[in-house]
C-alpha cells in the first residue's frame, strides 16, 4: 500500500533517526502503542497528536487534545493545527517530527561543486570561505607590514600570515570537529567562512575605532561604542558557529550566543581593569591623513579646557593620602 | 648602586653631560665602588693637616636613625655654625625625617666619639640645605663663613665622614659656578665621596666657602655656595624667628616661590627659535638651560631623525625616587626617506607614546598621570596635543606636567615637541605650556 505521509523523528541537530510510512488517515502519534507512530518521551501524551486532512482535502497535523500541546518548529505559541503543505517540523513533548508528504516532489539532485540552497550553503561555498580566509590572512600581512619598521625584514610579515591562517583553520576545524555528524560534508568551509568573516568585522572596528580615537580625541563614546560592537560580533560568530553545528531554535540560538559573548568581554573588562586607572586621557594615535580631513580646534580653546583637569588630579591626590 | 644616588632619568642620559650622585651614604655600601673611591683621595698637603687638627672638632657625622629597628638608614655630614647648638647639613641627609618624623631621628657623632641627638629646625630645599639643632651643652668652636670671592684654581679643603671611614680633609680647587643652573653651585675639582653630604668646604684661613652636596664621578664635585647657608643662619638666629611648625608645608611653600621665581617670564620674550624640519621651534630661553642637538647619520635609515634638547641643570632632591625643579624640552623631527606612510606613522606614533619620559617614577609622592588630548590649529599647522598633568602627594599644589604636541598632515614629516615641568603649580603648568606652544610656527 503506498504512503500518504512520513512521519520522520529527528534528532537534536535535525537529522533524521528514524522514518515511518503512514499509509492510513487519520493516524495518531502518542505514547500509546495503539498510535500508528510511537514516541518515547515522557512529556509527550498518550495519544498526543493526529494527521488527516482538513475539509479542504490537505494534509494537517492536529492537537488531539495533548497535556503539553503542539508546536511549530521554529518558534510561534501552542497550535491547535499545522498544515504540512509539502513538509512540516513540529514538536510534541521533547520531540521533533518532520512530517512529510510524498506527493510533493524532492528538489532535483544537486551538482557536484553546486552551492547548497539558502544560506547555509551560500556560507560554505568554497569561493566564499576562501576569499573570506584569505582578506583576514592579507589584513594580518598589512598590520605586520605597517608595524615594523624595516620593509627588508619580511620575517614578521611571514609570521603574522602563518599565524592568521593557523588561528582560523584551528579555529573553524575545532568546531567542525565538534559538530560532526550534524550534517555531511563541507561544514568545514562554513565554519572558516564565519570564522573569517567575523574577524574582518574585528579588524574593521579596530581600524574604526582607531580612526576615531585620531579625530575625535575627546570623545569619551569611542571605547563604549567599540565594546559594544565587539560585544555583537563575538555574538554573531558563536551564533554562526552554533547555526551550523545545532537546530537549536532561533531564539535559544540568539541567547546562548549573547550569553557565551557577555561573559567573554565581561572576564576579558575585568581582567583589564584590574590594572586600575589604566586610562590616563592621553590618546598617541596619529593617522596619516590629509590636514584638511583632521577636525580640530583652535590651540587657545585647548589650554581653556586645562584647567578642568586640575579637580581629577586633586582627586587622585586626596585619594592617595 | 648601594653607596650614593643616581638619578633614576635612564631614558634621558643620552644628551645629558652631568648624572648627579648625592654624596649621601645609604645603607649597603658598594664595596667595589668603596675601595676605587679611597684610591682616589688626595693625600693632605701640610695646609690640609693644620685645618684638620684645628677644625676637626667643629664637623660632625650625621646618622639618621630607623626608630623602629634602632639601625642607621643613611650617614652623611654637619657642621657647627653657632656656639648654641646650631648646625648646617644638606637637605637630602634629613629628607627622610623631614617626609617621616615618626620613623626617624637624627643623631650626631662629633670627632671624639659623642653621640648627641638632634633636631631639624628649618630646611631650604631649593639650595638642599637644612639646619640642624642640638642641645649647647657643648664647648667647641664653630665656623664662620667665607665673603671674599674666589679664584678659579684656589686650594679648597672638603671635610666629611666618607663611607664610614672617619672624619677625612680633601684638597682640591675652586673652578666657578655652574652654568646651567638658576641657583647657583660651586664645581669643585676634588674627590668627594658618599658620607661626606653636608660637610663643609673651606678655604685655606678656614672660612666655609661651600658644602659638599654631590658629584659626578672622576673628581667632578659640586658645593652649595657657602653664602646661600650663611643666610639661613642668619634668618635663624635674627630676634624673633619662629622655626615653621611644620617643615613639609615648608618645603613644599618653598617649592611654589622657586617656580614662581623660575617660570615667571620663561618663553615670554626674545626667546631664540631653531629651524626644523621646516617647522620654526624654541630654544635656549634663559641663560640657566642648556641645549644639545643630535641627528642619525645612517644613509641607509629609511628615516631621519633629528632631537634638539634644552633642560635646567637644577634638579632639587625630594626624596630617593622623586626629584624635582628640571624644566625640559624637547623638539624631534622624523622624516621618512622613501618611507610608505602606513610605516612612517607607525614609528612616528611609537616615538610621540614614548616621548621623552624625563620624569622620575615618583613612587608614592606623586599621583598617576591624567590627561587631555585634543587636535589643534596653531602657527599655520594641525597637531595633536596632549597635557597630562600628576599631583604631589606630600606638598601641596605642587604637580608635574608634560605637554606634548605632534605635528599632523604631513604623510613623511612628524615632528613631536614636547614640555616637561616638574614641582610647579598647576597654573604655571598650563600658562608655561600656552606660551612654549605659541611659540612654534609652521613654514610651509
Amino acid at each position: 500500500m503506498e504512503a500518504v505521509a512520513f512521519v520522520e523523528v529527528l534528532d537534536r541537530r535535525g537529522q533524521v533517526r528514524t522514518r515511518q510510512p503512514i499509509v492510513e488517515l487519520p493516524a495518531t502519534i502518542g505514547r500509546d502503542y495503539h498510535n500508528a507512530v510511537i514516541l518515547d518521551d515522557r512529556w509527550a501524551s498518550a495519544v498526543h497528536a493526529r494527521i488527516t486532512r482538513d475539509a479542504e482535502g490537505r494534509l494537517i497535523i492536529e492537537d488531539a487534545g495533548s497535556e503539553n500541546g503542539l508546536f511549530r518548529a521554529g518558534g510561534g505559541g501552542r497550535a491547535r493545527q499545522v498544515a504540512i503543505d509539502g513538509a512540516a517540523v513540529v514538536r510534541m513533548g521533547r520531540t521533533f517530527l518532520r512530517i512529510v508528504d510524498p506527493s510533493v516532489p524532492v528538489p532535483p539532485a544537486l551538482r557536484y561543486g553546486a552551492r547548497l540552497p539558502g544560506f547555509d550553503g551560500w556560507l560554505e561555498a568554497p569561493a566564499v570561505a576562501f576569499t573570506a580566509a584569505a582578506l583576514v590572512t592579507a589584513a594580518a600581512a598589512w598590520q605586520a607590514w605597517a608595524g615594523h619598521g624595516d620593509p627588508s625584514d619580511s620575517s614578521s610579515i611571514v609570521g603574522a600570515t602563518v599565524t592568521a591562517v593557523g588561528v582560523l583553520v584551528v579555529w573553524a576545524g575545532t568546531w567542525a570537529f565538534a559538530g560532526r555528524g550534524s550534517a555531511p560534508g563541507g561544514r568545514f568551509l562554513g565554519h572558516l567562512t564565519v570564522a573569517s568573516a567575523t574577524a574582518l568585522a574585528f579588524i574593521g572596528i579596530i581600524t574604526g575605532a582607531e580612526y576615531a580615537a585620531f579625530l575625535w580625541p575627546g570623545a569619551r563614546s569611542v571605547g563604549a561604542v567599540t565594546f559594544a560592537v565587539a560585544v555583537i560580533l563575538l555574538a554573531l560568530l558563536f551564533a554562526g558557529h552554533l547555526l551550523i553545528n545545532t537546530r537549536l531554535r532561533r531564539g535559544r540560538l540568539l541567547a546562548t550566543s549573547v550569553a557565551i559573548a557577555v561573559t567573554a568581554v565581561t572576564l576579558v573588562a575585568l581582567s583589564l581593569s584590574d590594572g586600575g586607572g589604566s586610562d590616563t586621557g592621553f590618546s598617541s594615535t596619529l593617522k596619516p591623513l590629509r590636514a584638511t580631513a583632521i577636525p580640530t580646534e583652535d590651540a587657545s580653546r585647548f589650554f581653556d579646557q586645562l584647567p578642568a583637569l586640575k579637580a581629577r588630579v586633586d582627586s587622585l591626590a586626596s585619594d592617595t593620602t | 648602586m648601594g653607596a650614593g644616588l643616581t638619578r633614576s632619568l635612564a631614558a634621558s642620559t643620552d644628551l645629558r653631560p652631568l648624572a648627579l650622585a648625592l654624596l649621601l651614604l645609604a645603607a649597603a655600601p658598594s664595596a667595589a665602588l668603596a675601595r676605587q673611591d679611597v684610591d682616589t683621595l688626595a693625600a693632605p698637603s701640610g695646609v690640609a693637616a693644620q685645618l684638620f687638627r684645628r677644625y676637626a672638632d667643629r664637623v660632625a657625622k650625621v646618622e639618621v636613625v630607623e626608630v623602629g629597628s634602632g639601625a642607621k638608614a643613611l650617614t652623611g655630614s654637619a657642621f657647627f655654625v653657632s656656639g648654641d647648638g646650631l648646625l648646617i647639613t644638606n637637605y637630602h641627609v634629613v629628607a627622610r625625617l623631614v617626609a617621616d618624623p615618626d620613623r626617624y631621628r637624627v643623631q650626631l657623632i662629633d670627632h671624639g666619639g659623642t653621640t648627641r641627638s638632634a633636631d631639624v629646625l628649618v630646611v631650604d630645599v631649593v639650595h638642599d640645605l637644612a639646619v640642624l639643632e642640638t642641645d649647647p651643652g657643648h664647648n667647641d668652636g664653630y665656623f664662620t663663613f667665607a665673603t671674599d670671592p674666589l679664584d678659579q684654581g684656589q686650594r679648597l679643603y672638603a671635610l666629611g665622614h666618607p663611607l664610614e671611614l672617619g672624619l677625612a680633609i680633601v684638597e682640591g680647587t675652586y673652578n666657578g659656578l655652574l652654568k646651567h643652573s638658576l641657583y647657583p653651585r660651586i664645581h669643585f675639582t676634588g674627590a668627594l665621596n658618599p658620607g661626606m653630604s653636608g660637610g663643609p668646604t673651606i678655604d685655606a684661613a678656614g672660612d666655609v666657602v661651600g658644602i659638599n652636596v654631590s658629584t659626578d664621578g672622576n673628581e667632578v664635585s659640586f658645593l652649595v655656595p657657602g653664602t646661600q647657608a650663611a643666610l639661613l643662619v642668619a634668618q635663624v638666629e635674627a630676634p624673633g624667628y619662629r622655626p615653621p611648625d611644620d617643615l613639609t608645608a615648608d618645603v613644599a611653600r618653598q617649592l611654589r616661590a622657586y617656580q614662581r621665581t623660575y617660570l615667571g617670564t620663561l618663553f615670554t620674550r626674545n626667546v631664540p627659535t631653531t629651524e626644523l624640519g621646516g617647522a620654526t621651534l624654541p630654544t635656549d630661553p634663559a641663560p640657566y638651560f642648556n641645549c644639545w642637538a643630535d641627528a642619525d647619520n645612517d644613509p641607509d635609515a629609511t628615516y631621519q631623525n633629528v632631537v634638539h634638547r634644552c633642560s635646567t641643570d637644577d634638579e632639587i632632591f625630594l626624596a630617593e625616587d622623586h626629584w624635582s625643579g628640571v624644566i625640559e624640552f624637547q623638539h624631534r623631527v622624523l622624516t621618512a626617506a622613501g618611507m610608505p606612510s602606513a610605516q612612517f606613522y607607525r614609528i612616528y606614533q611609537r616615538a610621540f607614546a614614548q616621548g621623552t619620559d624625563a620624569l622620575d617614577d615618583g613612587g608614592d609622592d606623586v599621583t598617576d598621570f591624567r590627561c587631555i588630548t585634543r587636535n589643534v590649529h596653531q602657527g599655520g599647522a594641525r597637531w595633536r596635543t596632549a597635557f597630562c598633568v600628576r599631583a604631589y602627594t606630600q606638598l601641596d599644589g605642587l604637580y608635574d606636567a608634560v605637554f606634548r604636541a605632534a605635528l599632523l598632515g604631513r604623510p613623511d614629516t612628524g615632528i613631536i615637541t614636547e614640555l616637561t615641568l616638574s614641582g610647579v603649580t598647576y597654573d604655571n603648568a598650563v600658562a608655561v605650556s600656552r606660551r612654549f606652544f605659541g611659540l612654534v610656527k609652521w613654514k610651509p
